[in-house]
């Protein structure tokens, strides 16, 4: 894998954990196209001392040499990670527009779903199931309008929406440490699977341990990446609100999936419907937003018996004894009824023998 | 003189005979025993002594050397005492046995006043010695109604030592045992549980037949406090009715663990919840003695584990070959011996360590990994075994303040017993008695899925995230349902709602 000269001038910044985003900006600015790192460093070492102080100075100048830069590469290399640059063609345009768009991205997988239109979905961890159901229709029909899906590395919705998008292989995970400390530890096994057929980025090298306020920046980059995102859960105060934030910060598209009074998992996503997100509670809501014309499916046909069933639950998720009683049928023959459901893809567990529908029918 | 007198030892469920020979010679009073016993054994020389002096007799002074053949065969317990105390009596002359009584086999302990104490193990010594072509018979009183079940040989029942004195001379015979009848009656099989005292839990209730109907291990998951305990006690009220060799089976093992309690037979489908602290000794039988274990102990019933994953991880791994084969081999310093262990097992959980996750009431206080360590605590290999895994309700207020009756464990055996027999017809010559036992052979050869039923499950699969795993299981309950439901073929329904009960 070869780099070009900006860069390499780039991951050899990057590999500077002590120096703040900013000024490697600076030093970027500053140090690009010239020749001889080394001698330019010197050169400027006046502004080097100012910014970095005498010690950060001396650190440059000690590694701006062959050496340093090789055996950076080779680390990375065996790792299998590429980096992808701000001075990369391959970096995605969307996320270079934003404030602080990463200096680089370390990359597993395939790189060039990070040129095709990305959408994010993201969600809380402690979710109701019917809210995972909720993310996995939403996520099949997305990668199905096109989409590359863009979505954290976490457990309940992350989880979910990699789950639903892993076969079509149109998954953007990002992860908030390196890519060998994939948080929670319980997801390093589906993440390797999304290397294998997406792409795992992360803005830290390998190694990097993720430390609690990498989560909410890691969040920019699931905005930056993307021409809209989709919160399916969240409560008030959340990492998935933060995202949220950086949407609206960043200009992208806002969808929310609504929830009725007092779920508190549904607080953050009502909040943001208040304040002017596009409600969604059905994913031609966002094919038809972005124009796409949702394929000709073949039709779903229902039996009588999950017409009913369907009918029933249109007040919101019921016990299966209440389905019972609401339809005058016996609980092992609804049983049936509701796992073709969950099969047809309209009906979602929501707790102990719970289901509820999981998007709008149209009957 | 030499007197030889037949007694029998235990080997697992199996009878050994053991002749107690006894010799008396001139010289300093002694009373030496040999032939490779326990301590039990060894002290039985004080007891014979007391109870033969207590009995109205009396041990010359002699040196009295008793030996317990086969010589290599380790004796354990205090069943030989009988057979000693009436070795050592013919051998000192103190007692002429009468011509009718030369071949009878003595069994139980003694006391010190020469009163009979009872035996463990008396109804599967008594079937291996009749195998083995003994005749007749002494026990002690307290196991005549397990030995009433024996036919084909004269049993005597005795309360002391001197009765049977009495009896071996001539002088005053025993009555012979009456024997019982050969079935398990009804009166005897009544469950404290019953289905229709459990309120609600439509779903659960609908599972336990599946499960019993299709002899289906089975697995709750729910809340504290929500039930679990009641439906699973209900399991043995609507498992078949016993049949007498079942009955005899159980009973064979409740005797060598010395737990019949004076019951006759055990005609209850037992159930046995050991505690979670339990060692995997004490579930799957052995110790220096070879006791059956608790799964032995749920032949032919229910093994209930209360809290599952609470279990120590090589206690549940033990359960693994017996589940698969029915059947557990002890091997100690002590032998090796084989116990039935069929059972179904019913296993219990909650959904998190809170016990709170999906439950409408109280928000559940555990993070995904959490659960998912919980949950990992039964391995995937033993999850592979519990065909039917069923979410438990919260039990409502109302549910609990209603008294409509629901249905009954009586009503509900009847179905049961239909679709075991339908089972037993169709597995007659494969060897297996329920759907649960099917291997992959007879999955192809009785569960033909339909074109439909197969784009059932590959849909299920697509969508639901199904294991391959999963695939004979759900095919092995739908086969259950449809059986139920009594048709000769799986229809998509019942391949529906199998997926439901997935293990997931």
């Amino acid at each position: 894998m070869k780099y070009d000269e900006r860069e390499l001038l780039i991951i050899w910044l990057d590999s500077f954990k002590e120096i703040e985003y900013k000024n490697k900006r600076a030093l970027y600015e500053m140090l690009v196209g010239k020749s001889d790192l080394k001698r330019n460093i010197e050169l400027n070492e006046k502004s080097v001392k100012s910014a970095l102080g005498d010690a950060g100075y001396s650190l440059l100048l000690n590694s701006a040499n062959q050496s340093y830069l090789k055996d950076n590469i080779a680390r990375l290399n065996a790792a299998g990670e590429r980096a992808i640059t701000l001075a990369s063609s391959a970096y995605p345009e969307r996320l270079k527009e934003t404030p602080e768009p990463p200096l680089c991205l370390y990359a597993r997988g395939n790189l060039e779903l990070l040129s095709d239109e990305i959408f994010g979905i993201v969600g809380s961890r402690k979710s109701l199931p019917l809210s995972l159901s909720i993310a996995k229709d939403f996520a099949t029909e997305l990668v199905g309008g096109g989409f590359t899906l863009a979505t954290g590395t976490a457990e309940g919705v992350d989880a979910e929406v990699i789950k639903a998008a892993l076969n079509s292989g149109k998954i953007i995970a990002v992860s908030a440490g390196g890519l060998n400390n994939v948080y929670p530890a319980m997801n390093a096994g589906l993440i390797e699977e999304v290397a294998r057929r997406g792409l795992v980025i992360s803005e830290y090298r390998e190694d990097v341990k993720p430390l609690p306020y990498f989560f909410p920046v890691r969040n920019r980059i699931i905005a930056g990446l993307s021409a809209g995102v989709l919160i399916v859960s969240g409560k008030l105060q959340s990492g998935t609100m933060h995202t949220a934030e950086y949407c609206v910060d960043y200009g992208r598209d806002l969808f929310a999936v609504p929830y009725s009074v007092g779920v508190e998992s549904g607080t953050g996503t009502n909040a943001l419907i208040k304040r002017g997100a596009c409600l969604a509670d059905s994913p031609e809501d966002i094919l038809s937003f972005y124009g796409i014309e949702k394929k000709e499916k073949e039709e779903t046909i229902f039996s009588d018996i999950e017409r009913e069933i369907l009918a029933a639950l249109k007040g919101g998720a019921l016990h299966i004894e209440k389905i019972a009683e609401k339809t005058g049928k016996n609980v092992y023959e609804l049983t049936s009824a509701i796992t073709m459901l969950e099969i047809k893809g309209c009906v979602g567990k929501n707790g102990i023998n719970t289901y509820g529908l999981i998007r709008n029918l149209e009957m | 003189m030499i007197a030889k007198i037949q007694s029998y030892s235990l080997h697992g469920l199996t009878g050994v005979p053991v002749s107690v020979e006894v010799d008396v010679n001139n010289g300093l009073p002694a009373f030496e025993i040999v032939g490779l016993g326990d301590a039990a054994v060894k002290e039985s020389k004080e007891r014979v002594r007391s109870a033969i002096k207590n009995s109205g007799r009396s041990i010359p002074a002699k040196r009295i050397t008793a030996n317990f053949a086969p010589a290599f065969l380790k004796k354990s317990g205090s069943a030989f005492d009988l057979a000693l105390a009436v070795g050592v009596l013919c051998a000192t002359g103190g007692l002429i046995i009468s011509n009718g009584n030369a071949d009878t086999v003595f069994l139980g302990e003694l006391s010190l006043d020469g009163s009979l104490r009872s035996a463990t193990g008396v109804l599967p010594i008594l079937i291996s010695a009749i195998t083995d072509g003994y005749k007749s018979f002494i026990i002690p009183k307290e196991n005549l109604k397990e030995a009433s079940f024996v036919c084909g040989a004269e049993i005597y029942a005795a309360e002391s030592l001197s009765e049977v004195i009495d009896h071996l001379s001539g002088l005053k015979p025993l009555e012979k045992i009456a024997p019982a009848p050969h079935e398990v009656s009804p009166a005897l099989s009544v469950y404290d549980s019953d289905m229709a005292f459990v309120k609600g839990q439509a779903v659960a209730k609908r599972a336990l037949e599946i499960a019993v109907s299709g002899g289906h291990n089975i697995l709750f998951v729910g809340a504290p406090g929500t039930g679990k305990t009641m439906l699973a006690k209900c399991i043995p009220s609507i498992m078949p009715d016993m049949t007498f060799e079942e009955a005899i089976e159980t009973t064979k093992i409740y005797s060598v663990a010395g737990l019949l309690d004076g019951e006759g037979i055990v005609a209850k489908r037992p159930f046995r919840s050991p505690h979670h602290t339990a060692t995997s000794v004490a579930i799957t039988g052995g110790g220096s003695s070879l006791k059956p274990g608790e799964i032995s102990l749920a032949h032919n019933g229910v093994l209930f584990l209360d809290e599952m994953p609470e279990y120590s991880r090589t206690t549940l791994e033990t359960l693994r070959q017996p589940l698969e084969d029915g059947v557990i081999t002890v091997s100690r310093a002590a032998g090796t011996v084989k116990y039935p262990a069929n059972f179904i097992l019913c296993g219990s959980m909650n959904p998190c360590p809170c016990g709170n996750y999906g439950s409408e009431r109280k928000e559940c206080t555990c993070t995904p990994a959490q659960i998912a360590k919980y949950r990992a605590r039964i391995s995937g290999p033993l999850l592979d075994r519990i065909d039917i895994k069923i979410d438990v309700d919260e039990v409502k207020y109302s549910e609990l303040t209603d008294t409509e009756k629901s249905e009954t464990s009586a009503e509900i055996r009847k179905r049961v017993n239909r679709t075991r027999r339908i089972q037993a017809e169709r597995f007659k010559n494969d060897g297996i008695k329920t759907n649960a036992d099917m291997r992959e052979k007879q999955i192809v050869k009785y569960c033909r899925l339909s074109e439909e039923c197969e784009k059932i499950l590959k849909h299920a699969y697509e969508s639901l995230g199904l294991s391959p795993r999963a695939r004979s299981r759900i095919i092995k309950v739908a086969r259950t349902i449809a059986d139920m439901d009594l048709y000769d073929e799986i229809q998509p329904q019942h391949v529906l709602e199998a997926v439901n009960y997935r293990n997931v």
